[in-house]
């Protein structure tokens, strides 16, 4: 993961080997570029990881204490939602003005967790009750994830949009899943990995947006890792809707039926990232239509197809972490895979057999009969 | 690693300047165009992702296979016919050769299917298919072959059989004088042990040199020793000194190790949350024991904020260090 900070307004280090010798190439071909730029303040990964944990934990604690210090006032939807509104208000001010302060900075992200977790249960107070079907609960998860993708676009800091971020994809995915209708719980999975491979699309088109009333898509990229990481979560709790005890009020086929069409969107996405990615490609459909088969033959475990699209995208678009991340997701969703309970496992073996020899065969030819630099 | 895919990793590092300095706007319009990769590294990509997904993906259908124990075929045929398998894929990998990318692929698949014979022989005869007799044979079996391919996929496949083997040994064992209530504390020390060895290799064999390697061991040591420190914490009613100072021994051990002789900043990151969890967990019992709850949940939110923030700073500025 790669999400990175905006640039601390702080005096900049010296630019690293890499970044001069970088800049000496751009300004060989471009006579107006001056001194190499200050390094930026990047956050790699695991800085990503250890603050991402640490700024929900003390959220956490931060709701535990607005929830202790107001116990009467805390069921009333009026004051808890004011209170997320003030916090979430002043995470936005301190982000915005403290710019570089290690400390503030992370206070204000964790801050605008708890408020937009206070708003979250201040919608729930207040729609909760909404009949039939849920709709109230429903609602205030829309609301939920509504606030957190405009706390996104608010937001400097790109840690919050990347938390951020992953609540508002977290709260969609609640918003189409909890007592929802078949072919919302079954497109929920389906419409967040589509999100997922979209805006990491979007992500490059940097220089055609900038300037536009949105963030630059460029820093669109922390809200797709938050995105994406719940995505990868959906599809390893939703393998098993096919089999799920939710529906057991409609006919089997119906569930399978939306089952395996949600499967489909999702595998479909992976020839859809080979269309764009083999672009200017001699081979450009012959390796969409291989894309194409290898997704057919794991239709049935559509976590392996789009880890693979991830790891596709990854390399694509020179991100490791994300290559990185599609890998374990293929791994980890096949442990999954192994546990879903509507496909037996003899299936499974051939399925996974198929897929497994097919790629095989696949680099046989591929080493046999694509000419070098063929890609 | 294959040359194209080297050239990729260091385009990668250049793409991540470019698109930081297209955040800073201090690129203008039209300058420095984001890397493509090129058809060699494509080619690359794709031929290592053919190769260990496809072994990877015929490894999980042998798993799905014995577990599906199918009746339509005998005993006799199940048992030769994964022995043929095993035999296959052996001599699949020494024919291919052990120096290429298809022999040790083979090669992997052939321990996997080694596991699903033991697991296939428990199923037929009743012994069990997820003993840890089973397990145990099966690391000590696989062990000719993790030190036959020379790669840090199998020896990374074999600490994982270990330490379930391990794991359900130590579960069925409980003495009066060492319950296993303390499993953590022993699966961490176990693999505290492996990553010490790993690194030992790691100055003479390149197959141990790779920094996964490295972060998968420290992450199966350290993340065991810290939740058995926050549970020691939560359930002991004085100060639980075997397990603060097991944590903490093995903290300060690997954060020297990580700073010092093999700056590794993933793994610093790793041992910086573990610190901020375990004194979080310290500041809860101690705090909400005593006092109002409100003030002492503020203290706790504004410790771990302090902490993460203090070290954030610390690894960026080493981060900065290494890069320049």
């Amino acid at each position: 993961m790669n999400i990175h900070a905006h640039t601390s307004p702080a005096p900049a280090p010296a630019a690293p080997a890499r970044a001069r010798a970088l800049w000496a190439r751009l300004r060989a071909g471009e006579a107006g570029l001056g001194d190499v730029p200050p390094a930026d303040d990047d956050l790699p990964w695991y800085l990503a990881a250890l603050l991402g944990i640490a700024a929900w934990v003390a959220a956490g604690f931060l709701f535990g204490f607005f929830a202790t210090l107001f116990t009467d006032l805390f069921r009333q939807p009026g004051f808890t939602g004011t209170l997320g509104a003030i916090c979430c208000v002043s995470a936005l001010g301190l982000m915005r003005y403290a710019r570089g302060k290690a400390f503030v900075e992370q206070f204000a992200v964790a801050l605008s967790l708890a408020g937009q977790v206070l708003c979250g249960v201040a919608l729930h107070e207040a729609l909760g009750d909404i009949e039939p079907h849920a709709l109230g609960t429903r609602l205030a998860w829309a609301g939920t994830s509504a606030l957190a993708l405009a706390m996104v676009l608010l937001g400097p800091v790109a840690l919050h949009r990347f938390l951020s971020g992953a609540l508002c994809a977290a709260a969609l995915a609640l918003t189409m899943s909890i007592e929802a209708s078949l072919p919302a719980r079954a497109m929920a999975a389906p419409l967040l990995a589509a999100l997922t491979v979209g805006l990491w699309r979007v992500t490059e088109w940097a220089p055609a947006l900038r300037g536009g009333p949105l963030p630059m898509p460029a820093r669109l990229s922390p809200l797709a890792w938050g995105i994406t990481l719940v995505a990868l979560v959906m599809l390893w709790m939703g393998a098993d809707l096919g089999n799920s005890w939710e529906f057991r009020d409609k006919a089997v086929t119906t569930v399978r039926m939306w089952h395996w069409l949600g499967s489909a969107a999702i595998v479909s996405l992976l020839p859809l990232c080979a269309v764009w990615l083999a672009r200017g490609s001699a081979w450009r459909w012959r390796w969409v239509g291989a894309a194409a088969v290898f997704a057919l033959l794991l239709a049935g475990a559509p976590g392996v197809a789009f880890g693979m699209a991830l790891v596709l995208l990854g390399f694509g678009l020179h991100r490791p972490a994300l290559l990185g991340v599609g890998l374990l997701g293929m791994a980890i969703y096949l442990i999954r895979y192994y546990y879903q309970l509507d496909v037996p496992l003899l299936q499974k073996s051939g399925w996974l057999l198929a897929a497994g020899a097919a790629l095989l065969l696949a680099r046989l030819a591929g080493r046999r009969i694509a000419p070098e630099g063929v890609a | 690693m294959h040359d194209s895919l080297r050239v990729w990793f260091d385009t990668a590092a250049d793409a991540r300047l470019l698109r930081a300095w297209r955040r800073a706007d201090a690129l203008p319009a039209g300058t420095g165009a984001m890397p493509v990769p090129d058809a060699a590294q494509w080619r690359a990509l794709l031929d290592r992702l053919a190769l260990w997904l496809g072994v990877a993906l015929c490894a999980a259908a042998l798993v799905c296979f014995v577990a599906a124990n199918w009746e339509h075929l005998g005993k006799a045929a199940r048992l030769y016919g994964l022995q043929a398998v095993l035999v296959a894929t052996t001599l699949g990998a020494l024919w291919l050769g052990l120096q290429r990318a298809g022999g040790r692929a083979l090669l992997w698949l052939s321990m996997l299917v080694l596991g699903g014979l033991l697991a296939l022989i428990g199923q037929t005869y009743q012994t069990g298919a997820d003993t840890w007799e089973l397990f145990a044979l099966w690391t000590a079996l696989a062990l000719p072959w993790a030190v036959a391919a020379r790669h840090a996929a199998h020896w990374l496949t074999w600490a994982v059989l270990l330490n379930t083997a391990a794991w359900l040994w130590l579960g069925l064992q409980s003495w009066w004088w060492w319950p296993n209530e303390h499993l953590l504390l022993q699966l961490g020390l176990l693999n505290l042990l492996l990553l010490a060895l790993w690194e030992t290799a790691g100055r003479r064999w390149p197959e141990f040199g790779g920094r996964v390697g490295r972060w998968l061991l420290a992450a199966a040591a350290m993340v065991p020793l810290t939740l058995y420190a926050m549970g020691e914490v939560l359930d002991s009613d004085g100060v639980p000194l075997t397990a603060l100072l097991a944590w903490a021994l093995a903290t300060l051990a690997l954060g020297a190790y990580c700073w010092r002789m093999r700056r590794d900043l993933p793994v610093l990151a790793l041992l910086a949350l573990g610190i901020i969890g375990v004194v979080a967990t310290m500041l809860g019992e101690w705090l909400l024991a005593g006092v109002d709850e409100a003030p002492s949940l503020l203290v706790i939110a504004l410790a771990v904020l302090g902490m993460a923030a203090g070290a954030g700073l610390v690894l960026r500025r080493l981060a900065r260090e290494e890069a320049a």
